[in-house]
């Protein structure tokens, strides 16, 4: 099964939801991700593989910018028209306060240390909601055998 | 394979060109106010469309052609469909085409007058006149896209 996890960027909170379910969990240290803040990579407008979890299933991270309600209808019936299932490419968007801001901050590559430090601090506070978004994850994986 | 155009509000030049890759409209010649209107979804979408992969039909290659209003997200939603249909392996099978580069001022003016403001009285004869100017631009790229299209079938073997 292939994972994607979606929010306004790709390379904050989405990129930490898709470390927290592959179980690499930094005890805090999330600027220190691979990726993180990385404004190429954001832009770029690519689904980013994160990694895969050995048990076949690959996770992704992606930024849909501030439309992301648009971008997730559009999503999740490109894969309908695409003749797949839900199941085959399952779409978890990742949304916390203050997440639209990521897309601005983000833009402003020379700022990127004080951004990351804004954007920490708001995912720090939401960890929780990030968190409950990877539960829900790992709930319908534990539905689907193994490769 | 899956052809999707799209533009702001998946209500005019998305829709012309989906018409004139389906052979709706005539190619060599401008449409009438008339023709357009009588294109389905032309001017006729709401805020609720946005987003929507709407099925338009099936063109002679039996490709299926669809229109996607898309607001502001300009190339990001190409490269989100792409990057998906390379995650599911069809590739190959998908054309994501954006229509807005073909767009006049006038397109957008009368089509934000008559969608977004609900003023079709007023925007919807500027957005018409603004698609009958832009029409050989978005014939030009429909050609671009059926040849795509056709080559990409070429390569799979669909078609000798």
């Amino acid at each position: 099964m292939k994972v994607i996890f979606v929010g306004t960027t790709g390379v904050h909170h989405t990129l930490i939801a898709a470390n927290l379910l592959l179980g690499w969990d930094k005890h805090g240290g999330y600027t220190r991700l691979e990726g993180f803040g990385d404004s190429k990579l954001e832009q770029s407008g690519y689904p980013l593989l994160v990694h895969d979890d050995g048990r076949g299933n690959q996770v992704y991270s992606l930024g849909a910018g501030k439309n992301l309600q648009l971008a997730l209808r559009a999503m999740t019936q490109f894969i309908d028209v695409c003749g797949f299932q839900p199941a085959d490419l399952w779409i978890e968007p990742v949304i916390i306060k203050g997440d639209k801001l990521f897309t601005w901050l983000v833009r402003i590559p020379r700022l990127k240390t004080l951004s990351n430090m804004i954007i920490y601090k708001l995912i720090k506070w939401q960890l929780k909601d990030i968190k409950q978004s990877v539960q829900k994850v790992e709930e319908r994986l534990k539905t689907v055998p193994l490769l | 394979m899956k052809i999707i155009y799209h533009c702001f509000g998946g209500s005019h030049s998305s829709v012309t060109a989906a018409a004139l890759h389906l052979g709706l409209i005539d190619k060599h010649r401008p449409p009438t106010v008339d023709e357009l209107m009588s294109l389905p979804y032309f001017d006729k979408t709401t805020e609720a469309d946005f987003g929507s992969i709407r099925f338009m039909g099936i063109d002679e290659y039996g490709n299926e052609v669809y229109v996607l209003g898309k607001k502001s997200m300009s190339e990001r939603l190409t490269h989100i469909l792409n990057g998906l249909a390379q995650i599911l392996g069809v590739e190959d099978q998908v054309l994501v085409v954006n229509a807005m580069d073909r767009v006049n001022i006038s397109m957008k003016l009368g089509g934000f007058t008559s969608r977004r403001i609900g003023l079709p009285s007023v925007g919807r004869p500027v957005v018409s006149r603004g698609t009958i100017k832009a029409f050989f631009q978005l014939v030009n790229l429909v050609e671009i896209t059926r040849l795509k299209a056709l080559r990409t079938k070429q390569d799979a073997g669909d078609i000798i």
